[in-house]
């Protein structure tokens, strides 16, 4: 899952930045409204965080700007703003939840994956899909039969991406946008021996190679 | 006097009311000696002829019967005279008839004017001369009843005060009207500081009479420098809090990642923040009498409650609300929306699945706010100790935390009264909250 952090206080950034990859999320950063604005609309984030406080380009305008512009990112804002009346613009502005400053870093990956899971049309509280239910907090995969398993980082990325987009089929460099962050080496064939490495967890049957597109993950086991 | 109209009114009528008098009393004066100037010079005239009508020879005195006017002749025709010629006995008009006219000898050269009265209670204007005529003293009286001219002269008069009267009734009329007219304008504006009041207006009209325009546009500049200074303080306010936020924020995760230590300087931190968030949004109560814009809550409300819904999207939770037909805009928009809004956080905390939002206005100045949950949480003693402590708050009570006490704040700062009961519809804690909406 691809996060685009938007914070223009450096150190709350990084420090953000460390906690949400421990949580398997690749978090690109950007510190001001203009170029959040660029790389939200450039690349296929999965998630933007969105303080309003921005410089050069406010956060609400950065978000009216995506709206407009038919960018269905779902944005968490993040501010120190949260009085009501700046709740419902925000809202009104396009955003799909809205989290005040201080806040607990627990509380915020909450809600990025309730939103991711809202944003994929998963309703209810963990991720269950095909028989397999994702243990997000551990990082670990609970098969029908009642056994877990633990996954590495990478692999838990992508068995993510895979259930939330359970029945579609997801090209390789699509994974590899999703799963790693901007600076990754994008040429690598690595998500073909993740792919071979969940499949030996998981069971060969559920990941469906379509030869020249790419992968399916069967959402019915 | 208070009423500059009335004021303006009592100046202008005794001004007209004093012009009328003093035309009246010129046009009374002028008139009399008008009508006094022409009969004495008539008079004279007459005094001319009867003087040449007098014969004297050396051993008496007769007057030329013939060339005396014919008016002399008429018994009480109202022309008189008397003719002494040295210190003989004056020789009367055939007018008086037996009559005489008592008058003055007056030596020649000599003048008076007098008025007296003549025979049948006639009002008589004595004119007396005195002349040398061939060596003979004469002293001449004629006399001329002036009731017919006073007649018309009161006649005159009449018609004169009839005229006069009439007129001043309308010019005061007219004048009561254009004062009238010239105050609807400033009706107007009082109207408009009233709206002002309430809060419809931001700013007064610049289209009122010259007179009351520096007024306005003083009144005006007032306005936004005192919307300014409200701004600027609100503004530095809430820079600093939003500016201290961040940092928290670091504060917040520092202490996420050591769990284990410094437990009491997180709950220090925790405590700051509670204390910025609430003088925070204290600072940001507009309250009454400010010219911001109304809560509507037809509008508003439904907004407010679909980010409620998306806040708590991730449980199943449903909110009715019911607003009465006869609301209109009220109290601040963002005071109101913080009230609501903290109300259905709460609510929302608690309540199973539903939540209930009604405002109605009982009475035409006033508004209830009432919010039911069905949550099962809150015992007996949480409503009384909510009730009895009158919400000093309980910033420990899980859930009515800050959200109350600024709830409470906003309540107070409208003058109104919150009270906490089980709700009987959906069993939970029913908060009612009554408001006065009048701007004063």
């Amino acid at each position: 899952m691809r996060v685009l952090l938007v914070e223009d206080d450096e150190t709350l950034s990084a420090t953000l930045q460390q906690d949400l990859s421990a949580k398997g999320f690749a978090v690109d950063i950007a510190n001001n409204g203009v170029d959040a604005e660029f790389m939200g609309n450039e690349e296929p984030y999965d998630i933007a965080i969105l303080d309003l406080g921005l410089p050069q380009r406010s956060g609400l305008e950065v978000l009216t700007n995506w709206r407009s512009q038919d960018n269905k990112l779902p944005v968490i804002i993040l501010t120190a703003r949260d009085a009501w009346h700046e709740r419902i613009d925000g809202f009104k502005a396009g955003a799909d939840d809205y989290l005040g400053k201080p806040f607990h870093v627990e509380e915020l990956i909450v809600r990025i994956q309730a939103l991711l899971r809202r944003a994929h049309n998963l309703p209810g509280k963990g991720l269950n899909c095909a028989g397999l239910q994702l243990d997000e907090e551990h990082q670990q995969v609970k098969l029908a039969s009642g056994e877990t398993l633990s996954l590495t980082g990478t692999e838990f990325r992508l068995l993510r991406y895979f259930m939330l987009n359970a029945g579609k089929i997801l090209s390789k460099s699509r994974l590899t946008e999703h799963v790693y962050d901007q600076d990754f080496d994008k040429d690598s064939n690595l998500i073909e021996v993740y792919i071979r490495r969940l499949r030996d967890k998981l069971g060969k049957e559920r990941f469906v190679t379509r030869r020249g597109q790419g992968y399916i993950f069967k959402d019915s086991a | 006097m208070r009423s500059l109209e009335q004021r303006l009114q009592l100046g202008l009528s005794l001004s007209l009311l004093s012009l009328f008098a003093i035309l009246w009393f010129l046009g009374q004066k002028s008139m009399n000696e008008l009508t006094h100037e022409f009969v004495v010079s008539r008079l004279e005239h007459d005094i001319e002829s009867l003087l040449s009508a007098i014969k004297i020879s050396a051993d008496s005195v007769k007057i030329a019967q013939e060339r005396v006017a014919p008016i002399y002749q008429q018994p009480f025709s109202g022309h008189y005279y008397s003719v002494s010629i040295n210190n003989a006995p004056a020789i009367y008009s055939h007018s008086l008839w037996d009559e005489s006219l008592i008058s003055p000898r007056v030596k020649a050269g000599g003048r008076i004017l007098q008025t007296t009265d003549g025979p049948n209670n006639q009002k008589l204007l004595l004119i007396s001369m005195g002349f040398n005529k061939q060596g003979q003293n004469i002293s001449i009286s004629l006399g001329e009843d002036l009731s017919a001219i006073e007649v018309q002269k009161q006649k005159f008069k009449n018609r004169f005060a009839l005229f006069s009267l009439s007129g001043l009734i309308i010019l005061l009329l007219l004048q009561s009207i254009i004062l009238r007219l010239s105050f609807k304008r400033l009706e107007l504006l009082q109207t408009e500081i009233q709206r002002l009041g309430d809060g419809k207006l931001i700013k007064l009209s610049d289209d009122v009479p010259s007179e009351v325009l520096p007024l306005v546009q003083e009144i005006n500049h007032l306005l936004s420098l005192l919307e300014q200074r409200l701004m600027r303080s609100r503004n530095a306010l809430g820079n600093l809090t939003h500016a201290l936020k961040t940092p928290l924020s670091l504060l917040y995760q520092y202490f996420d990642h050591n769990v284990s230590k410094e437990h009491e300087a997180r709950t220090y931190v925790d405590r700051i923040n509670r204390l910025m968030d609430r003088e925070l949004k204290r600072a940001r109560l507009a309250g009454k009498g400010t010219s911001r814009q109304r809560f509507n809550a037809s509008s508003e409300l439904p907004e407010l409650i679909k980010v409620v819904k998306q806040i708590y999207s991730h449980r199943e939770i449903t909110i009715d609300y019911q607003l009465s037909d006869t609301l209109v805009p009220f109290c601040d928009r963002e005071d109101m929306l913080e009230l609501i809004g903290n109300l259905l956080d709460n609510a929302c905390k608690w309540a199973n699945n539903d939540i209930h939002i009604s405002l109605t206005n009982p009475e035409s100045n006033q508004v209830s706010i009432i919010i039911e949950d069905d949550g099962q949480g809150v015992t007996e003693e949480q409503i009384d100790s909510l009730t009895r402590r009158g919400m000093r708050l309980d910033e420990t009570l899980e859930g009515h935390g800050l959200g109350l006490s600024i709830v409470n704040d906003i309540v107070k700062l409208y003058g109104g009264s919150i009270s906490f009961v089980r709700s009987s519809s959906l069993g939970g804690l029913q908060v009612k909250i009554d408001i006065e909406t009048r701007l004063d």
